[in-house]
């Protein structure tokens, strides 16, 4: 997650900043613990900023816009668009019912710049900025893939065993088990490349989706936009009779000649 | 490509969704210093509403990533749930967990700011609500993108980076308990008493009656632990 400091003086230099500037940047990033902290303060400051787009926080009368300018809110070119239709909208049909038309002609168009000149204002502001805009897959930095095992489970009490094999490669699986009957009983696992996991799960029939990708962006965002999503379309029977209880090892690795074909599936069916 | 949030889940499940939207802010700021230890998993568990492990686990993953979607929730529920009063406590609640350890970090700052913008709470008041736990003014963000931030803060006696280098190690019992005070370790018995008697009133629980169980609990251990930083620094 954290990039060598090559990459990091790499970047500086190609920045678009004044001399002054990259000296600050390289003095700060080259000492590992103040670039620890200072990505940190970071990753908060972008969160708060997500949020404060996302519920719609923008021109709060107590918001300190130039402590905080570089996570302002920013406006897309969507919704410039959408308030452009709506503005003049609203002027056609006050036309329609108006006998100065010319006057609302003229009123329209200077609305519409003004609308234009403020998406540009702000388009400034942003330029030069690590913008939050409405896109937070790409605002969210990357972070550490969490610990190989069971992430969340609402299953309990599970006796069937399920084993998950994986390639050693960069890709690493976030796999969801899902009760067919009640999809409320679930598991979900996050399975680290090459490493195998062994779980115990209820009896009862089960379907299994796993995601995979080598950059992990959280709960929300899996793997960001390189988020493979697949389902093995086999329904997993995990029974028992008196003598013993009926498990299965699945290996996530290609094979020509394998026995559990697996399908692509949407981000929204998985 | 977006999953269902992981707080839809365990708020479903919960009988007291304000009390768990609480849980979750608080633990925000606990946790937003990005490090959390067993002692703040035990803080996490003594507060929580009426989840079963299970999901306690998972509200500390769930925090533990900071995800967006899932806060954005919280705070939604929260701006329409709560009143007024109510808000200026969760912030005063919030302030005195972050100051627990006698110190501020700031991205616990940024944390902060951004609740007291969402609770329409002035920067005036949120300075007045600062200086009322420490009596101290809130000092000022600076601009960590410059050295002379760093050099201003000293990397190695600044409070800030004293924190982040030894993030949890175990500072002495009795540096800690100063700490808890908000007090320096030249500090006179007069006025360990009076930061204990303004602390101990600004956290009793019984001022957080109106906002639940789980901000009476989260004020019960601030004001446990400054009742045992006072016992002990007065009986040292």
């Amino acid at each position: 997650m954290d990039e060598s400091m090559d990459v990091i003086s790499s970047k500086i230099a190609q920045s678009n900043i004044s001399p002054n500037e990259k000296e600050a940047a390289y003095s700060i990033l080259s000492d590992p613990k103040k670039r620890e902290i200072y990505n940190r303060n970071t990753r908060v400051l972008r969160r708060v900023g997500w949020l404060r787009s996302s519920i719609q926080l923008k021109d709060t009368p107590h918001w300190n816009k130039d402590k905080y300018s570089d996570f302002i809110y920013h406006i897309t070119s969507k919704f410039l668009l959408k308030k452009i239709l709506g503005f003049i909208s609203a002027l056609v049909l006050a036309f329609a019912y108006s006998r100065l038309g010319i006057l609302i002609i003229i009123v329209s168009i200077i609305g519409t710049c003004n609308l234009i000149t403020d998406y540009f204002d702000e388009g400034k502001k942003s330029s030069s900025t690590s913008t939050i805009n409405e896109k937070p897959a790409f605002n969210i930095p990357e972070i550490t893939f969490p610990k190989h095992g069971i992430y969340m489970s609402s299953l309990t009490n599970g006796t069937a065993p399920l084993s998950i094999v994986t390639k050693k490669n960069d890709y690493k699986y976030f796999l969801k088990i899902e009760n067919i009957a009640d999809p409320e009983k679930m598991a979900l696992i996050c399975i680290h490349s090459g490493l195998q996991i062994q779980i115990k799960i209820p009896l009862g029939l089960y379907k299994i989706k796993y995601a995979s990708g080598r950059k992990w962006y959280g709960i929300t965002y899996l793997f960001g936009t390189e988020t493979t999503y697949s389902a093995v379309e086999k329904v997993f029977a995990f029974s028992s009779n008196e003598y013993q209880t009926s498990g299965y090892t699945i290996e996530l690795i290609q094979q020509s000649d394998g026995n559990l074909r697996t399908k692509r599936i949407s981000p929204d069916d998985f | 490509m977006k999953q269902k949030p992981l707080i839809n889940i365990l708020l479903k499940r919960t009988s007291n969704k304000t009390g768990l939207c609480i849980t979750t802010i608080l633990a925000w700021v606990m946790v937003s210093d990005e490090n959390i230890t067993q002692q703040e998993i035990g803080f996490l568990n003594a507060i929580s509403p009426d989840l079963d492990k299970k999901d306690i686990e998972n509200l500390r993953v769930l925090l533990s990533e900071f995800p967006p979607e899932s806060l954005k929730i919280v705070c939604n529920y929260l701006q329409k749930k709560l009143n007024q009063q109510d808000k200026v406590k969760l912030l005063e609640l919030s302030i005195g967990m972050m100051l627990a350890d006698g110190y501020i970090t700031l991205s616990e700052r940024y944390v902060i700011e951004f609740l007291s913008d969402l609770f329409l709470i002035s920067p005036e008041k949120l300075s007045q609500i600062y200086y009322s736990i420490t009596e101290k003014e809130l000092p000022s963000l600076g601009d960590p993108s410059s050295p002379e931030w760093w050099e201003k803060n000293g990397f190695s006696s600044n409070k800030e980076q004293t924190k982040e280098k030894e993030p949890k190690t175990s500072p002495s019992r009795l540096h800690e308990a100063y700490a808890t005070l908000g007090l320096t370790t030249n500090a006179t018995e007069d006025e360990i008493k009076k930061a204990f008697r303004r602390l101990s009133q600004i956290h009793h629980p019984d001022r957080f009656q109106s906002l639940g169980h789980e901000a009476v609990k989260a004020a019960t251990i601030n004001f446990v632990k400054i009742n045992s930083a006072y016992r002990y620094l007065v009986g040292k």
